[in-house]
């Protein structure tokens, strides 16, 4: 199944471009996609923690909501999904 | 009452606002929270709007390295205190506002005095410990919170009306590190004067307002996206 992750801020050129496709097998989770994203420490790094739990300001949303509000990590992806991501933008 | 000067000043816009809605403007008093490279905006064009009362917070001085973004400091108000360099240029750009200049941090112990009698809260902060603080007294308050951020050249814009929409924790559950971002200083320019838009649509209650609506501007791209927010019903802070 085809899911489109798209980036916003400075997340465009950590990870690459404004959007990425990937053909998933069905069932796959945010956790096994945002692994698949995590292809260098750098880009790890911008995602997770140390304790490999997704840094809270990161903002998930699959198709406009934040996966907080779903299963989180374990949210389910389907096919046509578009997941969103970007980072904190914090300076005035 | 508006005054000759105020009809002949806003007559581009009275047209659009009617003299009622000008006058919404002249009774409402906005805190302008930061007199950096989002305050510079916001504030500007809040005061040449005609809002009537604002009170402008900020404990720093000008530097040089402010600016490539502050655009109510110059090179001649380096060392001066950002507040009385808002202020001169705000009361020159507009003498019929009434505004009042405080030089502090925002905290825990001041926010609620530093919010005062404000019936707004223009968030041109650069730090997420501030904005949580403020968020906590516009939600006590019951008055909108008008959130913005730059980063390079992306910036970000929503507003937050407590009781209806997400609030700043729902949104950024966690404040990341504070080290300070590069600005471009034209990012500020256009999310201050998105802040401010909002300002005055939500004052004079025409148009919509980015309620539940984080707008994300990529000044690279020249793009707008928008992302849906929810509100957290678990959220430390109004949940």
């Amino acid at each position: 199944m085809k899911v489109t992750v798209k980036f916003f801020a400075t997340f465009r050129e950590i990870f690459g471009g404004d959007a990425r496709e990937f053909e998933l097998d069905e069932g796959t989770e945010v956790q096994n996609l945002l692994d698949l994203l995590s292809d260098s420490p750098q880009r790890r790094k911008e995602l997770f923690d140390q304790a490999a739990t997704l840094k809270p300001y990161v903002k998930v949303l699959k198709n406009g909501r934040n996966i907080h509000f779903l299963d989180g990590l374990r949210t389910k992806l389907e096919a046509g999904d578009v997941l969103s991501i970007f980072p904190p933008v914090g300076g005035g | 009452m508006l005054t000759a000067d105020e009809l002949e000043r806003y007559s581009r816009q009275i047209s659009i606002f009617g003299e009622e809605g000008q006058l919404k403007l002249k009774r409402t008093k906005v805190l302008i929270a930061g007199a950096g490279g989002l305050g510079s905006a916001s504030a500007t064009y809040l005061a040449v709007a005609g809002i009537g009362k604002m009170r402008i917070v900020d404990h720093d001085v000008v530097a040089l390295s402010n600016l490539n973004r502050q655009i109510l400091h110059w090179d001649s108000d380096i060392g001066k205190r950002k507040i009385d360099s808002a202020r001169t240029k705000l009361k020159a750009a507009n003498p019929h506002l009434d505004i009042e200049a405080v030089a502090e941090t925002i905290s825990e112990a001041n926010a609620a005095t530093l919010v005062g009698d404000c019936d707004l809260i223009v968030d041109a902060m650069d730090n997420f410990a501030a904005r949580y603080v403020l968020n906590r007294v516009a939600l006590d308050r019951k008055i909108p919170f008008f959130h913005g951020a730059v980063h390079g050249f992306y910036g970000q814009a929503t507003t937050i009306i407590p009781g209806s929409t997400a609030c700043f924790r729902c949104i950024f559950p966690e404040a990341p590190s504070p080290s300070p971002p590069p600005v471009v200083g034209v990012a500020p320019g256009i999310v201050g004067c998105i802040q401010a838009s909002e300002v005055l649509k939500y004052i004079l209650d025409i148009g919509c307002v980015l309620e539940n609506r984080l707008l994300m501007w990529d000044g690279l791209r020249v793009e707008m996206n928008e992302i849906p927010l929810e509100k957290n019903p678990y959220c430390k802070d109004c949940g």
